[in-house]
């Protein structure tokens, strides 16, 4: 690991409660979408480097061979080039996902392309809420590229093979969101190239020295 | 935008001749701004369409599902997005590719931005409407291309049967569930006679055009669940699963009959043939698919040795 | 004499914005604690006759320890800050016995708001 990367303790536990408000924030515009209270859970942050990114997220989804449906979406800081750009992607298992479509009372039998749009709508409402929380707090106003299906019931290894890797070092943020009676979650994973991760930690450090 | 003050007719100008559709929603679906890439397409000036509701305006558009993209974009505040892969278009728009596109109308990307007022609050919503047809087109002849590369993996380009690779682990496959649920199955494996003395007589077209033939009574015989392949040059495989020994033999016999009694044509003449086939039965004593093969090869080796256009079962 | 009050989350950060944010002439001594299992014992030693408490916390969550709170009968003002801000939440920690809600990120003068509506300072 790049040691310059590296979060300081101080600078994670600012990260976490940051993006505790953010995911309080997409829990609430999640839960008025589906109309639903939605249990929050402590949200898990690492950094991890390119090549150990597939074992950590098979362990996350429970293995790896657990079927999988993953959206990408593009984000970067506006008004200015130096700022922080990535991609964040939405993992999905197929049993959270089959809970979901049943909650939204799709009787029939869930088509292709209505399971696609709900994909693509659940994810935009996770990563606009959250990112924009994360951006707000961190005094960074982000805008967004359409979100794109990555792939679906596949292992989730699979749903990064075939992406060239122009990023180093991705953020891990794992967020539960649990709605009552079922159990859905999925996993929001944010790709930042090195530099993007410099930013955000000096951010980090503008919030911890105003305590 | 700094380096210049851009005035605001400046920019009412840009947004006016951009070629992407732009217009803008207020909470009661009014149209409050549409641009000449909209006037244009649908052939309603700014002057007739603001102040309108845009349903009422165009009541043919899919209103439950716009509007509720729309009205998410006011409860969340936040961008929404929409994709011709899901909904091919809004609005049915022509094209700038009506001959080669083989598109009806514009494939559209739409987003859908909130327009926050001093307070945060979000008023009004921007529609912007891309035109995608071009990748649409794209995506359509690349997942053609795909398709048909998959098709050539596993097809033997000549026959139009399974080719070996594929052929064998599909044999696999039935053997271990052949193994697993006591499942029967049966494997034909079979020869053309004299082969090579056609090819030697009417040359290669010659030799080719019998194979094809034979691909074809082949696959007239089969039911759908029977998985025939091309093994070698002039040898075929033919995987029968639930099926028994004597129903394998009964199979077997039929198809020996059709290629005795169908002369291939090939110029102006009829090429003769018959083949000799080896039939082998599973049983759980056959330690994998290899092995049953290696049966199968031995009872047609005795199919061959007995005379030739002949069905022999694997003892 | 000092009120005992408890500031009760799992974030370092979360426990000093909180801190900062109390009235700067307020005689109080502060306990942290950074889950609900040492929120409980802090209570139970007398350290949380008032309490400000986070809801997402591991070990036991803020809905448990106003449970634990409400079951073994202990008299403490509990404040809720939480980033959970759909309108249920509030409705559920009111009704498990909560003074009140303020939303993350907390800021001074709305927490000092909320401890004058009530006539704690």
């Amino acid at each position: 690991m790049n040691d310059s990367l590296a979060l300081t303790e101080d600078q994670r536990d600012c990260l976490q409660e940051v993006v505790n408000v953010a995911m309080g924030q997409a829990g609430d515009s999640l839960a008025r979408f589906l109309e639903v209270f939605i249990h929050l859970s402590v949200p898990r942050i690492r950094l991890v480097e390119r090549d150990e990114l597939n074992a950590e997220l098979e362990k996350m989804v429970g293995g790896a061979v657990v079927p999988v449906s993953g959206v990408s979406q593009g984000f970067y800081q506006l008004d200015t080039g130096s700022g922080i750009r990535g991609e964040a992607i939405v993992v999905f298992t197929d049993s959270s996902f089959k809970e979901l479509a049943d909650l939204l009372a799709y009787d029939d039998e869930l088509t292709t392309e209505s399971e696609k749009e709900l994909l693509l709508d659940v994810t935009n409402i996770l990563n606009g809420a959250c990112l924009n929380g994360v951006g707000e707090q961190i005094e960074a106003e982000l805008g967004f590229s359409p979100p794109s299906i990555m792939g679906q019931h596949v292992p989730i290894s699979l749903l990064l093979e075939h992406q060239q890797a122009t990023w180093d070092h991705a953020l891990l943020v794992e967020i539960t969101y649990t709605l009552e009676d079922r159990s859905f979650s999925c996993t929001m994973f944010l790709l930042m190239p090195g530099e993007s991760i410099e930013v955000v930690k000096q951010a980090l450090d503008r919030l911890l020295e105003d305590l | 935008m700094t380096h210049f003050d851009a005035s605001k007719e400046l920019l009412e100008f840009i947004v006016d001749r951009v070629t992407i559709g732009v217009f803008i929603l207020n909470k009661n679906h009014e149209i409050m701004l549409w641009n000449s890439f909209m006037a244009s397409n649908t052939g309603k000036s700014a002057e007739e369409a603001v102040g309108q509701n845009l349903f009422q305006c165009f009541p043919d558009l899919p209103e439950r599902w716009f509007a509720r993209k729309v009205n998410s974009v006011f409860m969340l505040k936040n961008f929404a997005f929409t994709s011709w892969e899901q909904r091919t278009y809004l609005f049915p728009f022509r094209h700038n590719r009506p001959v080669t596109g083989g598109m009806d109308y514009m494939c559209q990307d739409i987003t859908l931005m909130p327009i926050k007022d001093a307070d945060g609050e979000v008023e009004n919503v921007c529609v912007l409407l891309f035109d995608s047809t071009d990748t649409a087109i794209y995506r359509t002849m690349h997942q053609a291309a795909m398709q048909k590369l998959e098709v050539a993996s596993r097809v033997d380009g000549l026959t139009q049967l399974f080719n070996r690779a594929h052929w064998q682990s599909r044999l696999v496959e039935e053997f271990s569930r052949a193994c697993r649920y006591k499942h029967p199955l049966s494997l034909l494996l079979f020869d053309l006679d004299h082969f090579k003395a056609i090819n030697d007589k009417y040359g290669h077209l010659g030799g080719d055009a019998v194979l094809v033939r034979v691909a074809e009574l082949v696959r007239d015989s089969l039911r759908d669940s029977d998985v025939a392949g091309r093994y070698g040059g002039e040898e075929f495989g033919i995987i029968l699963p639930d099926t028994d020994a004597g129903g394998a033999m009964v199979v077997a016999e039929r198809l020996r009959q059709s290629i005795e009694t169908s002369p291939v044509p090939f110029e102006d003449t009829h090429i003769h043939i018959s083949a000799s086939i080896g039939v082998v039965e599973f049983f759980l004593d056959l330690r994998d698919a290899e092995e049953m093969i290696a049966k199968a090869d031995d009872a047609l080796y005795k199919a061959k040795e007995g005379g030739r256009n002949r069905v022999v079962r694997s003892s | 004499m000092s009120i005992p009050l408890l500031i009760c989350d799992d974030s370092a950060m979360a426990r000093k914005q909180v801190k900062r944010s109390l009235p700067e002439d307020w005689d109080v001594a502060v306990t942290m604690a950074t889950n609900g299992v040492e929120g409980m014992e802090a209570i139970r030693a007398g350290q949380g006759e008032m309490v400000f408490l986070d809801l997402t916390m591991p070990e036991l969550d803020g809905y448990g320890v106003l449970q634990a709170i409400k079951e073994e009968g202990h008299k403490c003002i509990v404040i809720v800050i939480s980033a959970d801000i759909q309108p249920e939440a509030r409705e559920r920690v009111m009704a498990l016995g909560a003074l009140d809600f303020i939303k993350k990120p907390v800021d001074g003068k709305k927490l000092q708001d909320v401890l004058r509506k009530y006539g704690l300072i």
